[in-house]
């Protein structure tokens, strides 16, 4: 009795230390998180304010004690030189020159001015050679259990028709390509965690970063701790590189996948997330929000389900959608984007069938606002064309835009030229037809995103229908792969408290 | 059996698989157009004409390793037992074929949906291989 006593005792004390001990080492052996943003164009005239303005948001929203280490690479670096564009509408002296423009037909530009990013703390240059030597060094650092988040926000380019070449387009116009990218990620030490998030042009091609051979991928062979976010598939453009000054009216996916990880937009607007279990968005509760409610033309997608898709036997390729359980989170998707885009929440096929319908129709909308613009842009040209001729034939020099005499022109004539081209008796025509043309691009692009929310309803059937098979068919092995994406993408990162604005309106 | 014979049992294996994917692709849109889901027609009409094309020979080279073995096993049994001009023989071909086919949806572990195209292809494709047999091989 004694003995089985003092037995207990002792178990007692052990489990008491066990208990301190854990208490105590935990935060020593929890699992460190570092962070690195990169950003800004590969030029300055494609560094534009929105990239610079989404920077200096989600460097704010991640400056937490949470990140043991953080790194920015931005444009130039420290370096003080003009590396941003920004639109000003409303500069007088700028506007002054408009007339100018629009005789060149660079109407767009003409009221852009550079200048120096107001980012506070920059480690470094985001060229290539930067990148590819910081992101390595980060990684090399990580130890079993710890993490990395890689957050892009800048241009993409596509090289060739292999969407493992498609590239990070860096300042000094540098690029890193979707292969060099996951070279360097298989440097990291096993057991450690690597998450991007990639907004730009054809970031697709990035998802081939987590297979083993991204020139040729295989779901058999992929980085079970490697994930990430991608805005668009590899071969479209995304949404994120407008030259629109006003912050409010900028969208893209990382301004929606942000709000949504916040609870708050860029602006300091509350957002409507709530997370299923009462606590704070995972990175793909965050994704999934932006999927539903974002409005823009990006079509966002995530590492498993860009697994999936890989997984896809030849058997599944083409098939209609079916039944589908009901906790098929795709389904679920589905149904908020049906509901959102007023299609009757139905079945699975009426739901896919409305929306290749309204597809069907926008697209026939979109066709023909484009010919339409297409049919004033040619006529803007023919009359440009008549009117540049007959004002190079009034001043010369301005054919050699370039040379000496058209640099003292501008300083001893410019009053004279512009009042030569605004009382030309075309110019009035001209200037309405390229007003036409940009509100034509405006509706062109509104038309545009109401035709992606029924796109992205019919991916998201699809991805419904494949995950049922999938949960049908795939082997053990290839589950646990999807699971283990599933996992990664479920992160909640360490975000600082909210401070509303920043990066919004000035 | 005799060298040309030989020519014209590959050739009919060949046109039987081309039968077979034919008609698998036809009842995939068929059945997407019998459902009201128009997905495939869509893909057809807004996507690239490339684009398609990829993907059905996509299709083809992914279960090639499936097709091809099945139409050729089956058109082995069927000269095999023609040969011999017994009606219950050519019967029993058919029932092995058949079982073959059961067996392989089984393993893919189908649904209802997805065994519709495979039944039809299959059989169209088998149809095929028996009429060529009889009128051209035996």
């Amino acid at each position: 009795m004694n003995q089985a006593l003092d037995q207990r005792r002792r178990c007692t004390s052990h489990h008491v230390m066990a208990t301190l001990l854990l208490l105590f080492a935990a935060p020593i052996l929890q699992a460190a998180e570092q962070l690195m943003i990169v950003g800004g164009g590969p030029l300055p005239a494609q560094s534009q304010v929105s990239i610079e303005r989404n920077v200096i948001w989600i460097d704010a929203l991640t400056d937490s004690p949470g990140f043991s280490t953080r790194k920015l690479l931005f444009t130039a670096g420290q370096e003080k030189v003009k590396d941003v564009v920004e639109h000003q509408p409303d500069n007088r002296e700028l506007q002054r020159f408009l007339p100018l423009a629009r005789l060149f037909g660079s109407e767009g530009d003409a009221l852009s001015v550079f200048r120096s990013n107001q980012l506070k703390h920059i480690d470094g240059s985001a060229t290539a050679a930067s990148l590819d030597r910081q992101f390595s060094s980060m990684l090399e650092g990580l130890q079993n259990g710890d993490g990395l988040w890689f957050i892009y926000n800048g241009h993409g380019g596509m090289e060739s028709s292999d969407p493992s070449e498609n590239t990070l387009r860096l300042w000094n116009d540098s690029t890193l390509d979707a292969r060099r990218f996951a070279a360097i990620a298989k440097t990291r030490p096993a057991g450690t965690v690597l998450r991007s998030f990639m907004p730009q042009c054809f970031s697709g091609g990035f998802a081939r970063s987590i297979a083993l051979d991204p020139a040729a991928p295989d779901a058999n062979h992929i980085d079970r701790l490697q994930c990430g976010f991608y805005s668009v598939p590899h071969h479209l453009e995304s949404e994120g590189c407008t030259i629109n000054v006003d912050s409010g009216e900028y969208r893209d996916y990382s301004t929606y996948f942000f709000a949504a990880l916040t609870g708050m937009d860029r602006n300091g607007n509350a957002v409507d997330i709530a997370s299923p279990d009462g606590k704070n968005p995972t990175l793909l509760d965050a994704h999934r929000w932006a999927y539903i409610n974002g409005d823009s033309t990006d079509i966002p997608f995530s590492s498993s389900e860009y697994f999936l898709e890989l997984w896809q036997p030849w058997y599944a390729r083409w098939q209609t959608v079916t039944t589908v359980s009901d906790d098929n989170p795709y389904i679920r998707s589905a149904q908020a984007i049906a509901e959102k885009t007023g299609i009757a929440n139905t079945s699975i096929n009426q739901m896919a069938s409305l929306a290749s319908e309204k597809i069907d129709s926008i697209s026939e909308q979109v066709a023909n606002i484009s010919n339409k613009q297409q049919g004033i842009a040619n006529r803007e040209h023919a009359l440009r064309k008549k009117l540049s001729t007959a004002f190079m034939q009034h001043f010369p020099e301005a054919a050699l835009p370039h040379a000496g005499g058209w640099a003292q022109l501008l300083q001893e004539k410019a009053n004279e030229m512009l009042q030569w081209i605004t009382s030309h008796p075309d110019y009035p025509q001209l200037e309405k037809l390229q007003q036409d043309i940009a509100t034509l691009d405006e509706e062109l692009l509104e038309t545009r995103r109401e035709l992606t929310k029924f796109i992205r309803l019919q991916r998201m059937l699809k991805l419904a229908t494949l995950r049922e098979i999938f949960f049908r068919s795939a082997s053990a092995s290839a589950r646990d792969s999807y699971e283990a994406l599933l996992a990664c993408e479920s992160w909640t990162p360490p975000l600082a408290d909210l401070k509303p604005a920043v990066g919004g309106k000035q | 059996m005799s060298p040309s014979g030989m020519t014209r049992l590959v050739l009919a294996i060949g046109a039987a698989c081309v039968v077979a994917w034919g008609s698998y692709f036809l009842t995939l849109f068929t059945v997407d157009y019998l459902l009201g889901v128009h997905q495939l027609s869509h893909q057809l009409l807004m996507g690239s004409w490339g684009q398609v094309i990829r993907q059905i020979i996509a299709i083809i080279r992914d279960s090639a390793w499936i097709v091809v073995p099945v139409i050729a096993l089956y058109a082995a049994i069927v000269i095999a037992i023609t040969s011999r001009r017994i009606f219950a023989h050519s019967m029993l071909a058919i029932a092995a074929g058949a079982s073959l086919l059961l067996a392989i949806m089984l393993w893919l572990r189908l649904t209802p949906l997805q065994t519709v195209p495979f039944i039809i292809s299959f059989i169209v494709a088998m149809l095929f291989v028996h009429i060529v047999s009889r009128r051209r091989l035996s």
